[in-house]
């Protein structure tokens, strides 16, 4: 307070304080909330730990060498020094495949996320802001997609523009949008007539600056949460996709083709399988527990 | 906290779920042999048994003879429809009487005169006559699936109640073998006029005069036979055959292991292993009809440039190419005709493997890294030496876009229309003769046919070779004729042919009778336990 007091300051500096202490004890305070689940703790190491090595890939395996590169007379070996998961029916080995196979997901997932917030974010906001005609055109026609299955959309997606990677991109976000939609709506709907909006208005705000400055921001709590469970989603939806081959194309090693690949070998040479099938199970799983961590953390009523 | 405790407790639950699961999997392998030998025991109990149970992966699409290519249909159709002559069980190059009693050839060898067999019934009751047998025949040339036969037929001709004359329009050494494919099966005229008029569906009903009637099909669950009692043959052992669908070939071994069938068609060579380790069941191997290859779109795209296409052949290693597209079951086969089938020669080589001088093609065509289209259908069988072959390609600098289809929809865009600029696939000789191996492929007047020449392959100088061939009676010089026109695809580069499989069955140990056929015409008459 004596800071905010103290006049010999100027008002810039004052107004910099001011927000670097707001921002911070936000974040500290989600932190706090975040570090008492311990689970949430143990899902964000696990994650990490496959994101860096995911990033740092490249730097110790190459893809064309070790990722695409086959090596028939050394087909189906299992699990060596050499091959620490083993080699597949190509002679590739697998633990640079999955390795490889982590930045496909997790980029992928990234991806279809960042691009179906946006999507969401937009129409969401404008239906929710604005209401009335607009708003029940926008969401009769979100309806429409929600009537139909999430995976089934994709794969007709995927289906009717042929495969590859952008397309598998622009099928999983399509179909997330209309989910994100549905929450970006109800948070601003309940947001719009709260004090702080009233007053912005009177300020002289307009529409499209109260919504970006004022209702977004403060949206964010129930965005991220869906976002990072979202993520693991859609991991799992390029695994199953890939693995009706729907998806990521061969060489290009994906958890969810490596595993269809393995399929046919699974009863003779069921190594092939463990690796993939882990790496999608914990990716999945360590991302769930950050979601609901996140949730908790960032719920005011859980909060002492 | 305890909300927590909640949420850990059901994650490593599925976790577990999701672990065990896969290892459940793996260990199946042991499990089911285990109770695989329990069934070999049974085999003594299974003596006398007269109900067949088969398991097949494709679902046919039509009984109707000249309307089906598949394989599995194709097997289906020679048990509910005869034909004018008949392969003997297990030995294709053996024809006996069938429909007909006898017949022979005029002294041009153009024209074949059937003795059609008396009191021959059809499964309604009624008697065979010749009449049924020009209008079928008639009407099986029209099928789709016969079209380069049909071209072969000059008339079809009815010359007294007995007998039926088939003209062809030269003198056609493997005519016979043609009218021995179930595709030219005989059934009633009286019964497909009625369908035709109350709009009964053919595809889905039948009246032939083969050793099994057809009772039901369940449309992706089975379809279930009938003995024939009437059968001119005299009344088949088994009296009733049920085909199983089963969409997964892991799946359907499995229940061979465990002795729920005693027949299955189509076992993936990364199965053998552990079927091989299963008791009460044998592997059957019976080379396959057909031969892979590799072949481009000639017609327009980038391998319009022959040097293209040599830089291909320079870039492939065809036992990798086996071992890793077939898990080495089969042989490597380079030449076009299929090694059972006549026209086959052994001393046949084809371009050498080598890298450096594919890549110093492709520079000296000034290859700029742009991609090549490569569609290939998503079965094992052609998904894996496909993904072998791209790897290869890569590994000459050619930058190949692999794209796996559903199997019906590459049918459907990349066999019947030829877009993509390479595919592979396989020559599927419908009777065992170089002619039908590659004529449909490689003559130009196939080209733009649906199904045939769709890369636009060919020309004059072949043209001429493989009519030559055709015509010829004398083996010695259409085994020449087809070596000349191996020589000139090789230099083209039109098809790279690969390597033939096996047509793998898994047979309870229980069975009797069964002989091992390339183009599986199993007729379960010839069957009992």
């Amino acid at each position: 307070m004596s800071d905010i007091l103290n006049t010999s300051m100027s008002d810039a500096e004052r107004a910099a304080r001011r927000a670097k202490f707001k921002k911070k004890s936000e974040i500290v305070t989600i932190w706090h909330q975040f570090r008492k689940n311990k689970l949430a703790v143990f899902g964000l190491i696990v994650f990490m730990i496959m994101l860096i090595l995911a990033i740092t890939a490249p730097l110790h395996i190459s893809y064309e060498a070790d990722v695409v590169e086959q090596h028939i007379s050394e087909r189906l070996q299992g699990p060596s020094a050499a091959h620490l998961f083993g080699t597949d029916a190509y002679g590739r080995d697998i633990f640079a495949r999955v390795l490889w196979g982590a930045r496909v997901s997790m980029f992928t997932g990234l991806a279809v996320i960042v691009i179906a917030l946006a999507g969401g974010i937009a129409l969401g906001a404008t239906a929710g802001y604005l209401g009335g005609k607009i708003d029940n055109l926008i969401m009769r026609f979100i309806d429409i997609f929600l009537a139909i299955p999430f995976t089934l959309l994709a794969i007709s997606i995927v289906a009717t523009l042929g495969n590859s990677i952008r397309n598998l991109l622009l099928a999983l976000s399509v179909a997330l949008i209309p989910k994100f939609t549905r929450i970006i709506r109800s948070s601003v709907i309940s947001l719009k007539g709260q004090e702080f909006i009233e007053a912005a208005k009177l300020c002289g705000a307009n529409g499209p600056i109260i919504v970006i400055k004022h209702i977004i921001p403060n949206a964010l709590g129930p965005i991220i949460v869906e976002g990072t469970l979202a993520v693991a989603r859609t991991i799992m939806d390029i695994a199953s996709l890939s693995f009706i081959g729907c998806g990521i194309q061969p060489p290009n090693p994906e958890w969810g083709s490596m595993l269809s690949d393995a399929k046919a070998y699974m009863i003779s040479y069921p190594y092939l399988v463990y690796a993939p099938g882990i790496a999608i199970v914990i990716t999945a799983a360590a991302l769930t527990l950050i979601g609901d961590g996140l949730r908790d953390a960032l719920d005011p009523k859980l909060r002492n | 906290m305890k909300k927590s405790l909640q949420k850990a407790f059901a994650v490593t639950l599925s976790a577990t779920l999701a672990v065990t699961m896969l290892a459940g999997c793996g260990g199946s392998g042991s499990t089911s042999s285990s109770s695989g030998s329990s069934s070999g025991t049974e085999s003594s109990a299974d003596a006398g048994k007269t109900d067949l149970k088969v398991i097949y992966t494709a679902e046919p699409t039509s009984l109707l003879p000249g309307a089906e290519a598949q394989s599995n249909g194709h097997m289906i159709q020679c048990n509910i429809y005869d034909t004018l002559v008949l392969e003997t069980n297990g030995d294709r190059t053996k024809l006996v009487p069938g429909i007909a009693e006898s017949w022979e050839y005029s002294e041009d060898g153009t024209t074949l005169t059937f003795t059609i067999r008396q009191g021959v019934k059809f499964h309604d009751g009624t008697e065979l006559t010749a009449d049924d047998v020009v209008f079928s025949l008639k009407k099986d040339a029209e099928g789709a699936y016969n079209a380069s036969a049909a071209e072969l037929i000059e008339s079809i001709e009815k010359i007294d109640d007995t007998h039926v004359a088939v003209k062809t329009k030269y003198a056609y050494k493997p005519f016979l073998e043609v009218l021995a494919m179930p595709s030219f099966g005989i059934y009633s005229q009286a019964w497909y006029e009625k369908c035709e008029a109350d709009g009964t569906n053919t595809a889905r009903s039948e009246n032939g005069c083969g050793p099994y009637k057809f009772v039901e099909w369940q449309a992706g669950d089975y379809i279930k036979l009938e003995a024939f009692e009437d059968y001119w043959g005299g009344a088949p052992t088994i009296k009733t055959v049920t085909l199983k669908y089963m969409a997964d070939a892991t799946t359907a071994s499995l229940s061979m292991e465990r002795g729920d069938a005693d027949f299955f068609l189509g076992l993936n060579t990364s199965d053998r292993e552990h079927v091989a380790a299963a008791k009460g069941v044998t592997i059957q191997d019976v080379p396959s009809n057909g031969t892979h290859y590799l072949t481009f779109q000639t017609k327009d795209g980038f391998f319009a440039n022959k040097d293209a296409r040599k830089a291909v052949q320079y870039s492939l290693n065809r036992e990798e190419i086996f071992e890793g597209g077939l898990d080495g079951i089969g042989q490597v086969s380079p030449y076009m005709v299929n090694p059972a089938h006549f026209g086959y020669v052994e001393d046949w080589e084809p371009t050498p493997y080598d890298v450096d001088q594919a890549k110093s093609i492709l520079d000296g065509m000034g290859y700029d890294g742009s991609a090549i289209t490569y569609k290939a259908a998503n079965d094992s069988w052609y998904q894996k030496p496909a993904q072998v072959i791209t790897e290869q390609l890569r590994k000459a600098g050619m930058n190949v876009d692999l794209q796996i289809m559903e199997r019906g929809a590459w049918e459907d865009d990349v066999d019947a229309k030829g877009n993509s600029d390479m595919w592979n696939y396989m020559t599927w000789g419908q009777f065992p003769d170089a002619d039908a191996d590659i004529y449909m492929y490689l003559h130009t007047s196939m080209q733009g046919i649906d199904y045939a020449n769709v890369g636009y392959v060919g020309n004059e100088e072949t043209d001429a070779l493989l009519d030559k061939a055709r015509y010829s009676v004398d083996d010695d010089e259409r085994l020449e004729l087809y070596r000349q026109v191996a020589d000139i695809c090789e230099e083209e580069g039109w098809y790279l042919f690969l390597m033939t499989g096996s047509n793998a069955a898994v047979v309870s140990d229980s069975l009797k009778g069964f002989e091992p056929h390339a183009a599986v015409f199993y007729r379960f008459n010839n069957w009992s336990f």
